[in-house]
């Protein structure tokens, strides 16, 4: 394998110490073992050899009374040297010379060195064999079987590490080679290259996997491309949308911008077209309600035809109608164009609402309508144009009369709210309710906005300009305040007018929420 | 040292400590060959005409037993040594037998001959009375 790692750090370094460990452990005892058994079974092979050979010897020896008969004693004797191990015997009593040997000639001089065995041969008178054996043979086969074993555990060692060797490289290294330079490949070229192995071991697997991962790898890259182009295409085509959209916009703004400018222009137009018409023509038309009115009042001389009396009636009530709505058009006039300022004072509420009430009950009573105001605290002060919020609920009461049916009712409230340290919160709230006939959801837009007129059978016989409800509205809101309606077809209207707590007061100084009355703004 | 020094170390320590000479036995060469000698002649000495006379106790027979072979493998008996010969009956049936043996003033004696009682032989092994001796 093309690796930098040295040689004690590879996994093949490992694997042969592990196994060359395991198989000596292994070998070796079980070769000790087997040499130490078969030394012990030669020694004791020669042992019950030499001992046989010696006793049978002894035995021919007693049985001939060989001590008596040295030459029949060596005779004896001579067996004893077939046997390689052997060395020499003498035939003897204790410490006597012996009577025979083998060698004849020599017998067992001391200088000889071997294994001795003495065997008594006769025990009266007591004569005993003494033998010198050698156990070279045994040395010999000794040295022998060790080099034998050593030999086969050397090669049979070298085989079972050439063998590893081989079946790693053949089985592991190789697969692993490949899997290697395929990851260093993929890791400088940055493109994933596949392994070159097909196996089905476990390496086998792990390629077969790595290939897999490969694979999902270059699939995804390929979907992460596809999805970067088309990322980028929809990126170009919401560029070249948001272009267009731009220059929409562009386009939008500046017609919008010169819409507005014309808008203005016709709204300043128009304003001063209502304002200057207006004053146009209030001038005739209460010079036409005066003299309409003399004729009627008949300052001048009563008027002797009837008929001519009830012209100048109709003349003025006209005029007085056309000017209502000349004035109307021309307060609304000024607030749109926000030439309108608020002359503010201090007016007390309950006085307002009783003026007001005043003011309708007539045309209330002639209807039947039971108009009512609930109590109010006589200190509780308002800081507003007293002029244009008479104006309002004037309005708003007229048309609560108006527009209920005969024998109904309309009734006013006025609660606070306290705004509990908080500016914009709070203040107070006057509720017009009236028993008539109502509106839809979608009509209270409508009876809110200028010059526009609920052509039903509500207003069919109600005469109105379609302007007290807006220019009401715009009243209220100059005031910071605001004028919402709620009506249920068949159930009634009710109008509510907020006004700020900073339009709310109390004329004597006492702790409480409403703070005592400043002027606004 | 490092752990794979130590176990280098350890396995060249056991495979020396194993593959050291087999230690010198219980008894030398030659005094194996001497009671293998004094078997011999025990055996010898208890013949009868070249056989070994033998009262069987459970049949209360005297069967004739002839000597083949003298088993080279020595047993011992704590101070004691054990030694076996093959005989062979007239049947040519094999009849072992265990020579009880041990040192006396003048070499080894048998003190006592268990005839066709194998058994006993094999419970004292089993006992652990009797070992082959290295």
């Amino acid at each position: 394998m093309n690796t930098t790692l040295a040689f004690p750090k590879r996994l093949k370094f490992k694997l042969l110490a592990i196994v060359g460990m395991a198989f000596l452990a292994l070998i070796v005892p079980g070769v000790w073992l087997l040499l130490q058994t078969t030394s012990l079974a030669d020694e004791e092979q020669l042992a019950t050899r030499i001992g046989n050979l010696a006793a049978r010897t002894a035995l021919a020896l007693d049985r001939h009374h060989a001590n008596e008969n040295p030459s029949l004693a060596r005779d004896l004797l001579s067996p004893l040297a077939t046997d390689r191990a052997f060395l020499c015997a003498e035939l003897m009593q204790p410490d006597e010379l012996p009577v025979a040997a083998l060698p004849s000639t020599q017998g067992c001089p001391p200088q000889l060195r071997g294994l001795e065995i003495r065997i008594p041969v006769s025990v009266d008178p007591k004569w005993e064999l003494r033998v010198l054996f050698t156990d070279a043979e045994l040395r010999a086969t000794r040295v022998f079987e060790y080099t034998l074993g050593v030999s086969v555990i050397a090669v049979a060692f070298l085989a079972a590490l050439i063998a590893v060797a081989v079946g790693f490289a053949l089985l592991v290294e190789r697969p692993l080679s490949r899997l290697l330079n395929a990851i260093r490949n993929s890791s400088e070229s940055g493109e994933l290259q596949t392994a070159n192995w097909k196996g089905h071991d476990e390496i086998g697997m792990v390629v077969k996997a790595y290939n897999a991962m490969v694979e999902r790898e270059r699939q995804r890259e390929q979907a992460l491309v596809s999805a970067n182009e088309e990322l980028r295409r929809s990126e170009a085509d919401l560029s070249d949308l948001n272009h267009q959209l731009e220059d929409r916009v562009s386009d939008r703004t500046r017609a919008l911008e010169l819409a507005k400018k014309s808008a203005e222009f016709a709204n300043f137009s128009k304003t001063r077209f209502l304002r200057a018409m207006s004053h146009e023509l209030r001038t005739p038309l209460n010079a036409i309600i005066g003299f309409s009115d003399i004729m009627v009042q008949g300052t001048l001389g009563r008027l002797e035809n009837d008929r001519y009396r009830e012209f100048s009636e109709d003349i003025r009530d006209s005029g007085r109608h056309l000017l209502k709505i000349i004035n109307e058009l021309l307060d609304i006039a000024r607030i749109e164009a926000g030439q309108d300022t608020l002359e503010e004072g201090i007016v007390s509420v309950e006085v307002l609402l009783a003026e007001c009430a005043r003011l309708v009950m007539p045309l209330a009573q002639e209807r039947s309508i039971n108009l009512h105001r609930s109590a109010i605290d006589p200190e509780l002060v308002l800081d507003v144009d007293a002029t244009k919020m008479k104006q309002v609920f004037l309005n708003l009461l007229g048309n609560a009369v108006k527009y209920t049916p005969n024998g109904g009712s309309v009734h006013i409230t006025a609660t606070l709210h306290p705004r509990h340290g908080i500016p914009n919160k709070g203040g107070i709230e006057f509720y017009i309710r009236d028993t008539g006939k109502g509106m839809s959801a979608d009509q209270i837009p409508r009876a809110l906005a200028t010059f526009e007129r609920l052509d039903n059978e509500i207003t069919a016989s109600q005469s109105g300009t379609g302007l007290g409800l807006p220019l009401a509205q715009m009243m209220v809101e100059l005031h910071g305040g605001s004028l919402t309606l709620e009506s249920e077809v068949g159930v009634g209207t009710t109008v509510s007018v907020w006004l700020p707590a900073v339009r709310v007061g109390y004329m004597r100084s006492i702790e409480n929420d409403i703070p005592p009355v400043q002027k606004a703004g | 040292m490092t752990r794979l020094h130590i176990v280098i170390f350890s396995f060249v320590a056991l495979t020396a400590a194993l593959a050291s000479p087999p230690s010198a036995s219980a008894l030398t060469l030659a005094e194996k060959a001497s009671i293998q000698a004094s078997m011999q002649r025990h055996v010898d000495g208890t013949l009868v005409n070249g056989m070994m006379l033998y009262l069987d106790p459970k049949d209360g027979d005297v069967h004739r037993l002839h000597p083949v072979t003298a088993h080279p493998m020595i047993l011992t008996m704590g101070a004691h040594y054990v030694l076996c010969f093959d005989f062979r009956d007239d049947d040519g049936k094999n009849v072992p037998v265990d020579y009880y043996m041990t040192r006396g003033e003048a070499g080894y004696v048998v003190f006592h001959t268990a005839v066709a009682d194998r058994d006993l032989l094999k419970q004292l092994m089993s006992d652990g009375k009797v070992a082959r001796l290295r």
